[in-house]
């Protein structure tokens, strides 16, 4: 085990440092500068050159740095946790994410909790429960999940619950926008700005969750030491939960493994619908000005995060079920 | 983009009348920013959004009052002028204080300006101060500024504007000022309202600045919330969850109509003072280097539909470049080419070019073009082939160059639209490799041509300017070097007096199609009916100016509930 951790975290680092490269490179190919006509023309070139110096582009007196050159530099600046300037925001790339991390974190933290609270038990039951009428009707409602990103249940939520009813005479709904009332700020109007967002974001993935859930719950259930268990006059619910259910978990682990560190990365189109100001609205402004060490910044977050919590799922494996040995 | 001031200016619509209540101090004033500001550093900023939020903060020198007329803010009453034209000497308000307690005095004006003119200060906004020989301070309250010569639009253009504190950024280098943490986190407000707090993506809180020199602002507080959605923001004001929302024009068409059709609501739409056109490459062995190649292209273009399609109802179609909201806009004094299919026909004859058998026009070019992609010999054939660079992004500009394409081909000219990122938009037009370009320009308050007409501002033949079409004319240079000269003793007198020079600009510039004008953007504004004070002005376009100059008429506005 001990091995297989420095074995995968190996892979892990090589794998941020060639994905680094590759985005590094790409971001500095690609054409455009970060001052460019549109600012101001009256610019004077000493200044031009304290900024492009700053951003690590070019030298004290205005040479400009190689890809390879300025490569070097981010990757000892990043060792450090320190992802450069925004070219656009006038800020520590490490402190524009630190400003908007916490804030997705807690969108799709709770979005994830949701789906998992309710997206597994409701697979459990579908499965044990298969052919029933309540099977087909959540396996529809899970397909209908499936089909509808997001984004676009997301209009349709802000639509009908923050304008229609809010605009009819029962003068309901929820807010349109942002994390919290205008000068407002408690844990209680937090919540109801998060209803919207964290369902939109959760449909999704109750379905997917669900689905999965039941597909896996059922090709446990038709093995045949779930059959010997049962023969042995084990009772239903022992059967189902202590049993299968734990074997029935595994596939679920890889999903919410992939899931987390989509978290870094934000729900980029529903923030933007509900102007929730975190990394994924951040990347998409960012995207939007081409300001590439915003983009990479996040890029780099994202990758982090899928190695590692791609180590967790499989360590968390092991734990779930003691056949697997690294 | 342009180096000139963002302004917006309002004109009437039904649906706006001016209150008439009694106003009264309290409540809050929440209203919507469509993205979050990468600085408030009065020097820094760049974007409309980060100007409004300032235009809370800091005061003007002078301000646009409703009709862009230029009317004192900071200052006691309009410049006086020396009787040659080049002392202009300011008195400031005595009782006009800072949100510390200390006086705003003429210390604070000349450090503005001298931050503004250093050349080594890192802003995308430019500054001009060109004109200033001497900036000096007669008294704690007057300061004199000592002109190289006569310069009409110094009073719209210069002293128009914010003055921030001395002592906070007069000690700070202006090169290393964007990073400077007081960027970030200002604390001297001399505007109607102070600073709370900033939440970055979130929201601006203010809170009343009870000192402001122009008098107390009626709402206790306000506050800024950043919505990137548009549709959200539109229906957010009609929900009142906001009471003002600048931008209610990116809703588009549906949510300006909701909007006027709520009573929640009121609306005013505005052509504004940035319009967009069809820039020309005009040097020699370009295809529109004939003035007679631009007359046809002027008679085969059906304005009024191609605005209409393109921006569907959110542009007014414009023929001189002075927009209508601008006291120097004369409808009389523009050149209008009739739709004529066969007359342009024949300007392209004039023009020596003839349609060849692919229906694509062609002409002999007796000096060849070496400046032409690709290279003509002397003697060779150049077919009317070109390309519209358009902007990404931009729906309304890509969709009008596309009819623009497709009816130009009636005259055998071949265009092609190519949408291209703003990053690498602009280089090659500075070196002149292009063939054609839309995009938008924003103005000031003042309506001179220098920057993109004259010849001494064409680039790459200079090393500044934003003429980049290559056109240069003489006369036309004159005609500017003699409006910018005229300054009279009052602004009044000065404005009598340029008028008619603007005329004879518009006449040129327009009978030569210097640039294809193609439409003023036309703009929304909303307010919960709950906001009073909102004042309309008058005039054929006019109703209200709305930028960073409007900082007064922020503390008129108050809440008629009181909450």
């Amino acid at each position: 085990m001990t091995f297989y951790l420095i074995r995968r975290v190996a892979i892990g680092i090589f794998l941020l440092f060639l994905m680094s490269a590759m985005f590094f490179t790409l971001t500095r190919v690609t054409p455009g500068a970060p001052i460019s006509v549109g600012e101001n023309p009256r610019i004077h070139q000493a200044t031009i050159t304290l900024r492009l110096h700053r951003l690590g582009l070019v030298d004290e007196q205005g040479n400009p740095y190689s890809i390879p050159q300025q490569y070097v530099q981010y990757l000892g600046a990043l060792i450090h946790g320190d992802l450069g300037d925004s070219y656009i925001n006038n800020e520590r790339v490490t402190t524009l994410l630190m400003q908007r991390l916490p804030n997705s974190i807690l969108l799709l933290g709770a979005a994830l909790l949701v789906a998992l609270a309710i997206g597994i038990p409701l697979g459990i039951f579908a499965a044990t429960r298969q052919y029933s009428k309540l099977d087909i009707t959540t396996s529809i409602v899970s397909y209908v999940g499936v089909s509808i990103p997001s984004f676009v249940l997301g209009i349709y939520l802000l639509l009908i619950f923050g304008v229609i009813l809010k605009q009819s005479p029962l003068h309901w709904g929820f807010p349109l926008f942002g994390m919290h009332t205008g000068g407002v700020d408690d844990p209680l109007d937090l919540l109801y700005h998060m209803v919207l967002p964290v369902t939109s974001l959760a449909i999704l993935q109750i379905a997917i969750f669900s689905r999965f859930m039941r597909a896996s719950m059922l090709e446990v259930l038709h093995q045949d030491y779930i059959r010997t268990a049962r023969a042995k006059g084990l009772s239903l619910e022992k059967v189902n939960y202590k049993h299968a259910l734990r074997n029935a978990i595994l596939p679920i682990i890889t999903l919410v493994a992939i899931a987390i560190p989509q978290i870094v990365n934000g729900a980029i189109i529903t923030e933007g619908i509900f102007s929730w100001p975190g990394t994924g609205q951040l990347a998409f402004q960012a995207v939007v000005d081409r300001d590439y060490p915003v983009i990479l910044g996040v890029v780099m977050l994202v990758a982090a995060g899928t190695v590692l919590f791609n180590l967790i799922a499989d360590v968390t494996y092991a734990i779930a079920d003691p056949r697997i040995r690294y | 983009m342009v180096a000139a001031t963002i302004a917006i200016l309002v004109a009437a619509c039904g649906n706006a009348a001016p209150s008439s209540e009694t106003p009264r101090n309290g409540g809050t004033l929440i209203w919507a920013i469509d993205s979050d500001a990468t600085s408030l550093n009065p020097f820094v900023i760049s974007t409309l959004p980060e100007f409004r939020i300032m235009s809370f903060l800091l005061p003007n020198l002078y301000s646009l009052d409703k009709n862009l007329n230029v009317v004192p803010d900071l200052a006691d009453g309009l410049p006086s002028v020396s009787s040659d034209a080049t002392v202009w000497t300011v008195k400031l308000k005595k009782n006009a204080q800072w949100s510390d307690g200390t006086p705003i005095t003429a210390d604070d004006v000349i450090a503005t300006e001298k931050i503004q003119a250093d050349p080594t200060l890192d802003t995308d906004y430019s500054y001009d101060w060109s004109k200033v020989k001497t900036v000096e301070k007669a008294d704690a309250n007057t300061v004199k500024f000592t002109l190289s010569e006569p310069f009409a639009p110094f009073l719209a253009v210069n002293l128009v504007g914010y003055i921030a504190p001395a002592k906070v950024y007069g000690n700070i280098d202006p090169a290393k000022i964007r990073n400077d943490p007081v960027s970030k986190n200002p604390t001297v407000f001399g505007g109607p309202y102070k600073l709370d707090k900033w939440i970055p993506g979130q929201e601006f809180d203010f809170s009343a600045n009870t000192t402001y020199f122009n008098g107390r602002p009626h709402y206790d507080k306000a506050i800024a919330k950043v919505i990137t959605n548009a549709t959200a923001a539109a229906s957010a004001l009609i929900n009142n969850d906001v009471a003002w929302h600048p931008s209610l024009g990116e809703s588009g068409a549906g949510g300006i109509r909701k909007a006027k059709q709520s009573s929640n609501v009121v609306v005013h739409t505005y052509q504004d003072l940035s319009y967009i056109d069809f820039r020309m490459n005009e040097r020699k062995g370009h295809i529109f280097d004939k003035l007679e190649t631009r007359q046809a292209l002027s008679s085969v273009l059906d304005k009024a539909s191609i605005v209409q399609a393109a921006t569907q109802g959110a542009g007014a179609p414009l023929w001189g470049d002075i927009v209508p909201a601008s006291w120097a806009y004369n409808p009389n004094a523009i050149v209008k080419y009739p739709l004529d299919v066969n007359k342009g026909k024949q300007y392209m004859q004039q023009a020596g070019w003839t349609i060849g058998s692919d229906g694509i026009a062609v002409r002999t070019l007796a000096d060849g073009c070496a400046a032409c992609t690709p290279v003509i010999k002397p003697g060779g054939q150049q077919k009317f082939v070109g390309k519209i660079r358009v902007r990404a992004g931009k729906p309304d500009r890509l969709s009008a160059a596309e009819i623009i394409a497709d009816q130009v081909k009636q005259i055998g000219m071949s265009l092609t639209p190519d949408p291209t990122d703003f990053k690498v938009f602009y280089p090659p037009i500075q070196k002149g490799e292009f063939d054609v370009f839309i995009a938008g320009f924003s103005l000031n308050g003042d309506p001179d041509d220098y920057s993109t007409a004259s010849s001494a501002q064409l680039q790459p033949e200079h090393k500044q300017g934003q003429n980049w079409t290559g056109y240069s004319n003489p006369a036309l240079d004159q005609l500017i070097d003699q409006e910018r000269a005229t300054v009279k003793a009052t602004d009044a007198e000065t404005k009598a007096a340029r008028k008619p020079i603007f005329d004879k600009i518009e006449k040129i510039i327009s009978g030569d199609v210097q640039t294809y004008m193609l439409w003023a953007d036309v703009s929304s504004m909303g307010w919960s009916s709950n906001v009073g004070g909102v004042v309309a002005g008058n005039g054929d376009n006019t109703i209200y100016y709305d930028s960073e100059y409007n900082v007064t008429a922020r503390a008129g506005w108050f809440s008629k509930s009181g909450k």
